[in-house]
Parts: structure tokens; C-alpha cells; sequence
């Protein structure tokens, strides 16, 4: 695989330090590993700290800013942060008012951020830790808490965030973020794989004629390879899946994500979308707002994921919110 | 023989057994590459080169401290899942013998078995999940067993470590249960599990460590 990189041991490291000469404005980084907002720790506000394996850009690194998460942690390439660069980006944004830990499910996420939380509970922090669970493929609904975290992410940090910027407790930013992530599902199918830098070999193979449906997130196995479809026959299946899986009925209301994993284009992103929006209308559901784009990235893997937000009222305001991050800004409406 | 385990000899396992981890890099990556997302060799290889370097010129006599070193070296610089995993298992095993310049076998046994619990509490994992308590649960059986028993530390390590690869060994059959191997079902049949592997060659190391360090010096 060709990759424009330079030491394949270093690539987390040398993303991040050009990441932050981009925002210089927004963000500033602490350490290696860490990137915060430029004016954290912000006072008697509940800092939202986001985190994870790098090699997903923008996720997580790109969401850092108003309206979003006050720090970003970052691991090695598909691999978790270890606990210190966790609480080196905790002390960098706790405003008093508590931290919000939110990542994909994954057990070093787990593992890692909760001996982080443990460490920040000992010096009197107050922290709650949120665990994104959205991928129906992984796990059967009964056993939902063993699922990962996939694009999902963007729906829960940005309510999670939008509500810490009202200046929300700490208690309350749990409640709107546990809400997003149990009223969120994502699908995926992969088409090539991706490769980690510094193993330099592809996550798994497929061939010209298959797709991988239910893929993760760093190529791990998915429920089925399937002779490849057509991106309507796609969405078909993706959107079917996670219907039946929210139960959605005429008179629902969504915000719906087509996320690209890395190489596959806008194009084909947007005619995934146009059959999405076909069938979801098909039934009488409503799509409040449509998120196209390269959202969690598994380094050059093809595919995509869809993901439906099932809203409320509160869900939707939230979501509506304004932000302003290096990767992702949106004005307020309200409608 | 002697009947306990002193700081030099120690720290000569923890030497021996970072440079084992460390050259059995490719062969980590390969496993884990089956199962995994391949990158656990290269992770292992990286943590264990900083825990070399953080013991190697270390002057002390306190066995508690040298593994607390190397526990929380693993921790602050592996991440994933290993990271804690195996930080986890040498700052627990350091925890239990604190300030003490030898153990002996029932102390060992004690300092395995701590770390053990500890990591099932954190990780959530049991025996058959396809992961390393499949071969640290029997090997610190074995070494609760012989310190029952009164057995010498020779002979209990070279069960511990038996129990071990027998353990390690037994992962190739299991269905994964846990981590990324898990979404693989049945097709992880047939591999080890990498983290089984490197708790077999911990015990290995240990017992090679005390054949060339003690039986030498006795």
C-alpha cells in the first residue's frame, strides 16, 4: 500500500503536529497526544473529552471546539490511548463542573479511560464516562453493550457538546449524550480494506467482486462477504437493517449520516445518500438533517457506513445547535 | 537449592523476558494479524524496548518497585488493549510484594495471583474467553498448588511454567470472546492468542532465568 508518510512509528505524532498548525485559532495542542481548545479550561463548564485510536480522521481530532468536545486523546494507529494522555488532556479542560469521557466501545477504550477516570476520581474529579455503541452488525440487540462504536460517534458528541455549551450539569450532559447513543445505529459495508502504517499489511482481503457487509471500523470481520451490489441494493440493506432495528414508523424523525471510510468518493457517497433519502421518505419518515462525508475514517479502507439518529425534540435542538470545529461547523437553526 | 527468588535474579528475568518479547516481534504480529488488527507485535516490541531501557541501569533492591517500574512503563506507553492488560499484571504483582529485596514461592504465587484478579476485574475476561487468563489462570494454579505443597521454587515454576503453554496452547481451539478477535466467531479457530503467548513465554523466561541465575549461583 502506498501511503505519503514518512516513519511508520510516527505517524500519530507528526498528524497531530500539522493538525494544530492548521487551527492554530481553535486549538492548541498539550503534549503528543492531546489537542484541547484554544481558550480550555473554560469555568463551570462540563469539559467533554473524546478519544481513541488515531488513523479515523477527523474523528475525534477534528471535533475539538465550540459546540463540540474540549480535548481530543489520541492513540497510536487503531489503538487506544494509555491512561496518562487521558488525564493529561482531563486536567488541561476540567472546569469544575465535571468531565464527559465519550468513545466507540472498544475494550482498550474501555480499559484505558477507565483507569483514567479512576485517577481524576482520586484527585476529586468528578467524571462520567460514555460508551458509543452503534453498530447493529456486531453484536444481537440483547446483547447491545458488547457492540462498537462506528460513526454514531458524531451524533453523541455533538449533542453531548451542544448541551455542556449551555452550561449544562454534569448529570444532564449524561443524560442528553446516553440518549443520542441509545437512539442512534449505524451499518457499514467495507469494499477494500485498510492498511496500519507500521504492520504494512491489509486488515483482511476480499475479492474484486465482494463487499464485506457489517464491517468495523478497523477492519475487523463483519457478518457476511457478499457478492458486490449496486450502492441502491446497498442502501437497501444498510437503512432496511437499521430501521427494523429503531423500530422507526411513519411520522418518525431522523438525522441520518453517510459516512466514507477513507477512499471511497463524495459521488458515490451522495448516490448512496439519494436511495437513503428515497426510502426513508418511501415510509413516511422524516429526515430533519443529513450529514454527507468523510466523518470516522479507517485509514484508505473503501465503504461506507450509514447511521439514523432517531430524534425528539430535545434530540433535534441539540443537534441544531451551532459549532465551530476545525472539521465540522454548523450555524444555528432552528425550525 | 534456594528457596527464594532475589532482586538481581528478578531483574534479570524482566531483562530476558523484554528481550524475548522483543524478538518475538514478527511472530506476535502474526498471530495477531490472524485474529486481530496486527498490531500487538509492534505495540509489545515498542513498550517492551522502554521497559529494558527503564530497568536496565536501575540500582535498587526493592522487588515490589522493580515490577511497579515495569507495570506502569507498560501502562504509560503501550495503550490498546495490552497496554493495561499487561501494565495491569506487573504493577498488581509489584504491589504484593512491596518493599521486599526476595520472595519466596508462596509470595510469587501471590503476586500472580493478585495481578490475575485484578485483570479480570478490568478486562472482564474468564478461561475459555481466548485471551491470556487462559494460560495466567493455570499457571498461577499451579503455583498456588506447589506452595501448598511445599514444593521447592524450581519445581514449581517449571509446572507453572508447563501449565502455562499447555494453557497457551489450549487458546487454539477456542472461539474469541473478547477484543476485536471477537466479530471473528468461528473463523478464530486455529490461531493462538497472541497475549496467551507472551504470558507463556513470561513463565518460560522465569524458569530459564532461575535455572541459569540460581541453580548457578548455588
Amino acid at each position: 500500500m502506498k501511503k505519503l508518510i514518512n516513519d511508520p512509528f510516527k505517524v500519530t505524532v507528526e498528524c497531530i503536529e500539522g493538525y494544530v498548525k492548521a487551527y492554530p485559532d481553535l486549538i492548541k495542542p498539550i503534549g503528543t497526544h492531546v489537542v484541547v481548545r484554544g481558550e480550555a479550561p473554560i469555568k463551570d463548564k462540563v469539559a467533554v473529552v473524546i478519544g481513541g485510536g488515531s488513523g479515523h480522521e477527523p474523528l475525534f481530532l477534528g471535533w475539538v471546539g465550540y459546540g463540540m468536545a474540549d480535548a481530543a486523546v489520541l492513540g497510536e494507529v487503531f489503538a487506544a490511548p494509555p491512561p496518562q494522555f487521558i488525564v493529561e488532556a482531563t486536567k488541561a479542560v476540567n472546569g469544575g463542573k465535571g468531565v464527559v469521557y465519550i468513545y466507540g466501545n472498544y475494550a482498550g477504550d474501555r480499559m484505558n479511560f477507565d483507569i483514567a477516570a479512576e485517577m481524576m476520581e482520586g484527585e476529586g474529579v468528578k467524571v462520567e464516562s460514555i460508551r458509543v455503541w452503534d453498530d447493529v452488525a456486531s453484536a444481537p440487540p440483547e446483547r447491545i453493550q458488547e457492540r462498537r462504536g462506528l460513526a454514531g460517534d458524531l451524533f453523541v458528541i455533538k449533542i453531548a457538546g451542544a448541551k455542556a455549551e449551555e452550561k449544562a450539569s454534569l448529570v444532564d450532559v449524561k443524560r442528553v449524550a446516553e440518549k443520542a447513543r441509545d437512539n442512534c445505529r449505524t451499518y457499514a459495508v467495507g469494499l477494500s480494506p485498510p492498511t496500519i502504517p507500521a504492520s504494512g499489511k491489509p486488515t483482511f482481503t476480499l475479492g474484486e467482486d465482494e463487499m464485506y457487509l457489517g464491517i468495523g471500523a478497523h477492519g475487523e470481520k463483519g457478518v457476511k462477504i457478499i457478492k458486490m451490489l449496486s450502492a441502491d441494493e446497498t442502501a437497501e440493506i444498510l437503512v432496511n437493517e437499521l430501521i427494523k432495528e429503531l423500530n422507526l414508523k411513519e411520522g418518525d424523525e431522523v438525522n441520518v449520516i453517510i459516512n466514507g471510510y477513507g477512499s471511497t468518493t463524495l459521488m458515490e457517497l451522495y448516490i448512496v445518500n439519494r436511495k437513503v433519502h428515497q426510502i426513508l421518505s418511501g415510509l413516511g419518515i422524516a429526515i430533519h438533517r443529513t450529514e454527507v462525508g468523510n466523518f470516522l475514517t479507517s485509514q484508505e479502507m473503501a465503504g461506507c457506513s450509514i447511521s439514523l439518529l432517531k430524534l425528539d425534540g430535545e434530540l433535534k435542538m441539540l443537534y441544531d445547535a451551532p459549532a465551530y470545529t476545525p472539521t465540522y461547523r454548523l450555524c444555528s437553526i432552528h425550525r | 537449592m534456594r528457596k527464594t527468588l532475589d532482586y538481581n535474579s528478578l531483574r534479570s528475568f524482566l531483562l530476558n523476558f523484554s528481550n524475548a518479547i522483543m524478538e518475538k516481534k514478527d511472530y506476535l504480529t502474526e498471530l495477531d494479524a490472524a485474529c486481530g488488527d496486527g498490531d500487538f507485535g509492534v505495540n509489545m516490541y515498542l513498550g517492551f524496548k522502554r521497559v529494558y531501557e527503564s530497568i536496565e541501569k536501575l540500582n535498587g533492591n526493592d522487588v515490589g518497585n522493580l515490577f511497579e517500574i515495569v507495570g506502569k512503563t507498560i501502562l504509560s506507553s503501550v495503550g490498546g488493549a495490552s497496554g493495561p492488560v499487561f501494565g495491569i499484571l506487573f504493577i498488581e504483582a509489584g504491589k504484593a510484594v512491596k518493599g521486599k529485596n526476595e520472595v519466596t514461592l508462596d509470595e510469587l504465587a501471590t503476586m500472580f495471583k493478585n495481578a490475575l484478579e485484578k485483570i479480570r476485574l478490568r478486562g472482564g475476561a474468564k478461561v475459555g474467553d481466548k485471551t491470556l487468563i487462559d494460560a495466567l489462570e493455570p499457571a498461577v494454579n499451579a503455583l498456588i498448588t506447589a506452595s501448598h505443597k511445599k514444593e521447592d521454587i524450581y519445581t514449581a515454576l517449571k509446572i507453572a511454567a508447563e501449565s502455562a503453554r499447555v494453557g497457551s496452547e489450549s487458546t487454539k481451539n477456542l472461539v474469541a470472546k473478547q477484543g476485536k478477535a471477537r466479530y471473528l466467531g468461528e473463523q478464530s479457530i486455529g490461531h493462538l492468542d497472541p497475549g496467551a503467548e507472551v504470558i507463556r513465554i513470561l513463565f518460560e523466561e522465569l524458569l530459564v532465568t532461575y535455572q541459569s541465575f540460581c541453580l548457578k549461583n548455588n
